[in-house]
């Protein structure tokens, strides 16, 4: 089997990262059966949600379920879509597919994977393989490193969840899987409830909330100084420049979209003159507008942000600020680690690979460097790598793995006829339990 | 300090506390919420097939319910779909995939476990946890933070009758005035 001809499928709960083997970056489609407001006549499959004029008061409807793929009606509505055009140019029964499943999976939820791919799309081979199994491949090529000495520590951020996984020689190490349940979706909410709760009525607003996290929020370096220069600032006490900066770096407007001259939110930087009152008044601006409900100021509606810029992320790495009894995500690493034997740590340490949509925040490596550092001894090696936007960094390992002149792919694809053999599930081991042997064919590892 | 002109004796018999289990019940659909999809509730819910519409599909009836998402309000029958979506996932296969895979995740879980229980080795291993259970991370060793709900700075200070965090009089007195008991996010 070539791996021309191989289609790369990222299935997330948030979004589908989709791309064949001759792209260079996948296509990212929410995965999700949309219902908007105004729109009575249709509903909107994935990508088809730039048709729709007013984004404001979207329905998801979304095939998973706290991270597992539950709802196959909704889910084939969404895949037909992004196959259509690989369908189109060549039929699927001539395609292998490269498709993901979360670190940990279901009997039933894998069972139903393989039968839709196989007998509803009749795709030639089939290669179910984790995420995070994919972000560590990706590091190994990347880096050039021999699969016999790759060890390194995966954090796959998400939509559902975040997790933390040891990979060593190209597998997992059995029992290192930890995760914690703050993904995207936990920080949009968030993010939702403080703005409703504080400015404008926004708990409908998913989608432009989640734009405005993405927009606006960034992962604070020291969220404990931003927090005091914030609060001297709302008391009206003297600033240091430093503590200057830092409000000034935080204080922001987010202008709402208004689907008439611009679909997407941005971020305007509050205006160079009066800066010190607009940053005292930005603190007060919270309940300030509770009862304006969006006035609209100079035509436009707009949101004041001030710590909940950096406050939104921090939850990844302190869940116990929303009340999530976990630790964050710097923390279910070291524990993963601690699982460990102690001579092999410090190869672990060395690559810590970030993958996932929500490490994209702007100063996600360097906090989680911090604080990692912070946990380590200091003769570990600590290095946080990421090998390009995270987002799509299991679907490029998916795109590594297929090009790979080893013929590593082999190994891990149910060609259609094995399947007919044994039925679902592809293999009744699962990925993590194996010892030498691969999944599918008997070959050896190389 | 909020209602002036009323004898203390009238205000404390009006106050409202909150107990212990109701602070924990709030905090728990305040959880749940966090972890919704939609907040909203479906909006074509309502929406009624004209009968004079032609019928695309004859399958339609074997979707059965549309799924709710997790915390979200159930949506109606089938009927109310969008007829585009019965006629694009018209395929029998996925009918009965459908069908038989229409669970919760809670249903999933069980259904794990009680698996795991069957293995031959479940008794002798003692505890049956599934990995799922076994990922899942412990509490952080570091102390909670909390967080003023008016203007999201660090709030010492709690509400005595709902137990919401507040940092100053002025964060106390808009609480009081706006959202005491009255905020269901």
């Amino acid at each position: 089997m070539s791996g021309k001809d191989t289609l790369i499928i990222d299935l997330g709960a948030g979004y589908v990262k989709i791309g064949s083997v001759s792209e260079s970056e996948p296509r990212q489609v929410i995965n999700s059966v949309t219902k908007a407001k105004h729109v009575k006549t249709r509903v909107f499959v994935g990508n088809e949600l730039d048709e729709c004029k007013d984004l404001s008061g979207l329905y998801y409807q979304l095939p998973f379920q706290k991270g597992y793929l539950l709802n196959w009606e909704l889910q084939k509505q969404v895949l037909d879509h992004c196959l259509k055009p690989y369908a189109d140019k060549r039929p699927l029964s001539e395609w292998q597919v490269i498709v993901t499943e979360p670190c940990i999976n279901f009997s039933p939820v894998a069972e139903a994977l393989d039968e839709v791919l196989f007998e509803e799309y009749g795709f030639k081979a089939v290669a179910r393989l984790p995420a995070a199994f994919l972000a560590a491949q990706r590091d190994q090529r990347q880096r050039g490193v021999s699969p016999a000495d790759h060890a390194c520590l995966v954090l796959d951020c998400g939509y559902s969840f975040s997790h933390a996984a040891a990979y060593r020689r190209g597998r997992l190490v059995p029992g290192s899987v930890r995760r914690v349940n703050v993904g995207g979706k936990v920080l949009t909410n968030y993010l939702k409830e403080a703005i409703s709760y504080r400015q404008l009525m926004v708990m409908d607003e998913t989608h432009v909330m989640n734009q405005c996290k993405e927009d606006a929020c960034f992962v604070s370096g020291n969220f404990d100084a931003d927090l005091a220069a914030m609060s001297r600032a709302a008391q009206r006490s003297p600033l240091d420049s430093e503590a200057q900066e830092r409000c000034q770096k935080l204080c922001c407007e987010y202008v709402l979209p208004d689907y008439a001259q611009h679909r997407r939110g941005f971020v305007r930087q509050l205006g160079s003159q009066k800066q010190q009152q607009q940053v005292v008044a930005c603190c007060f601006c919270s309940f300030l507008f509770v009862w304006e409900r969006g006035l609209p100021i100079h035509q436009e509606q707009t949101l004041r942000l001030g710590i909940e810029r950096v406050a939104t992320p921090e939850l990844l790495f302190r869940p116990s600020d929303a009340g999530i009894p976990e630790m964050g995500v710097a923390e279910a690493l070291c524990d993963t680690l601690s699982g460990l034997p102690p001579h092999e740590q410090p190869l672990y340490t060395d690559a810590v690979v970030l993958a996932g949509g929500s490490c994209r925040f702007a100063g996600f490596a360097n906090r989680l460097e911090t604080e990692l550092r912070a946990s380590l001894p200091d003769d570990f090696p600590l290095g946080v790598r990421c090998h390009g936007d995270p987002a799509a960094q299991a679907w490029l390992g998916g795109r590594d793995l297929a090009l790979s002149p080893d013929g590593a792919l082999e190994c891990y694809a149910v060609s259609r006829k094995d399947y007919r053999i044994t039925g679902p599930p592809c293999a009744t081991k699962d990925l993590l339990s194996l010892p030498d042997a691969c999944r599918g064919k008997s070959a050896e590892l190389p | 300090m909020v209602d002036a002109g009323v004898s203390s004796r009238l205000r404390e018999t009006r106050r409202l506390v909150l107990d212990e289990a109701a602070r924990q019940r709030r905090h728990r659909r305040a959880l749940e919420a966090l972890e919704a999809d939609n907040f909203q509730a479906d909006p074509h819910a309502d929406l009624r097939v004209s009968k004079l519409a032609p019928k695309f599909s004859d399958e339609a009836s074997s979707f059965g319910p549309s799924r709710d998402a997790l915390g979200g309000v159930a949506a109606s029958a089938d009927g109310k779909k969008s007829r585009k979506a019965k006629a694009a996932g018209g395929s029998g296969a996925v009918g009965t995939l459908g069908g038989r895979l229409r669970r919760n995740f809670a249903a999933l879980l069980e259904e794990e476990l009680a698996r795991r229980a069957q293995l031959p080795g479940a008794s002798a291993s003692g505890s049956a946890a599934t990995p799922y259970e076994l990922a899942q991370v412990g509490p952080s060793r570091l102390p909670p933070r909390h967080f003023c709900a008016v203007c999201g700075l660090l709030g010492p200070h709690t509400c005595v009758v709902c137990g919401t965090r507040f940092c100053s009089a002025s964060c106390y007195s808009t609480h009081q005035d706006t959202r005491c008991l009255k905020w269901t996010g």
